[in-house]
């Protein structure tokens, strides 16, 4: 499996991920993706977002992600957007 | 290594906070104290005039609502800005939070140099407490 070198932009990680942090991933390619996994995703509303949150949930084949940031509303994740699809991730992070 | 960029933003303008605009309002609040203590202490045999109690009625008014913005801004501040894990470097946060919040109301009920003052004193102590969490030297600046 391809690893991918991540840059973070953005505070909603905060304070496992700072804004312009690196972190290595590896590409998903249909391993299992459990709770508390950070994965990078292309977000559901926006496909020229990727975007990269801590996987809370896994439930009827669907994940729900959230920001690690304890700010309400520092995060754009599932409480906003629902639950993501597998095919949306792109890379689970190392 | 292919290497991508993951946003990890928030949906609104979130993110900008500054102890300055705390500051600002706190500043107000000293400046209208003083002139407020200055206009009685000078023209006191005035005080029955229109002129008067309109020029002091407008000192009080731009005090309460300074010292309540300053409050306001101080309370973003706490609970928007700063996170339990800050509390591990700054373990008096909360109390400094709170007197300061509580000098705000002081200075609104009271017409008191002293508590005006410590309301300054008290957004420089946050002033530095938030820079310093943000890894940043920010020197100390006022307007008056």
């Amino acid at each position: 499996m391809e690893k991918l070198r991540v840059t973070i932009r953005g505070n909603s990680m905060w304070p496992s991920l700072n804004d312009g942090q690196e972190i290595i991933c590896t590409e998903y390619t249909g391993q299992p993706i459990l709770p508390k996994q950070i994965i990078v995703f292309e977000h559901p509303f926006n496909d020229k977002i990727t975007a990269v949150k801590r996987v809370k949930l896994v439930q009827n084949s669907k994940l729900f992600v959230e920001g690690d940031n304890p700010d309400p509303t520092a995060s754009d994740d599932s409480h906003n957007f629902g639950f993501i699809n597998f095919s949306s991730v792109i890379a689970i992070a190392d | 290594m292919n290497q991508i960029e993951a946003s990890a933003h928030c949906d609104g303008p979130c993110g900008v906070y500054d102890p300055a605009s705390a500051r600002v309002a706190a500043e107000a609040v000293q400046s209208m104290t003083k002139k407020m203590l200055t206009l009685a202490e000078n023209h006191s045999a005035d005080s029955g005039s229109a002129a008067y109690i309109n020029t002091m009625s407008r000192y009080a008014a731009i005090k309460e609502e300074e010292a309540h913005k300053c409050k306001e801004e101080l309370l973003v501040l706490w609970t928007d800005f700063f996170k339990p894990t800050h509390l591990e470097t700054i373990p008096d946060l909360h109390n400094t939070f709170w007197q300061a919040a509580k000098l705000c109301s002081a200075c609104k009920v009271e017409v008191s140099a002293q508590h005006a003052q410590e309301l300054m004193d008290a957004v420089e102590a946050i002033h530095h407490m938030f820079w310093s969490a943000k890894g940043r030297e920010v020197p100390w600046i006022r307007a008056s």
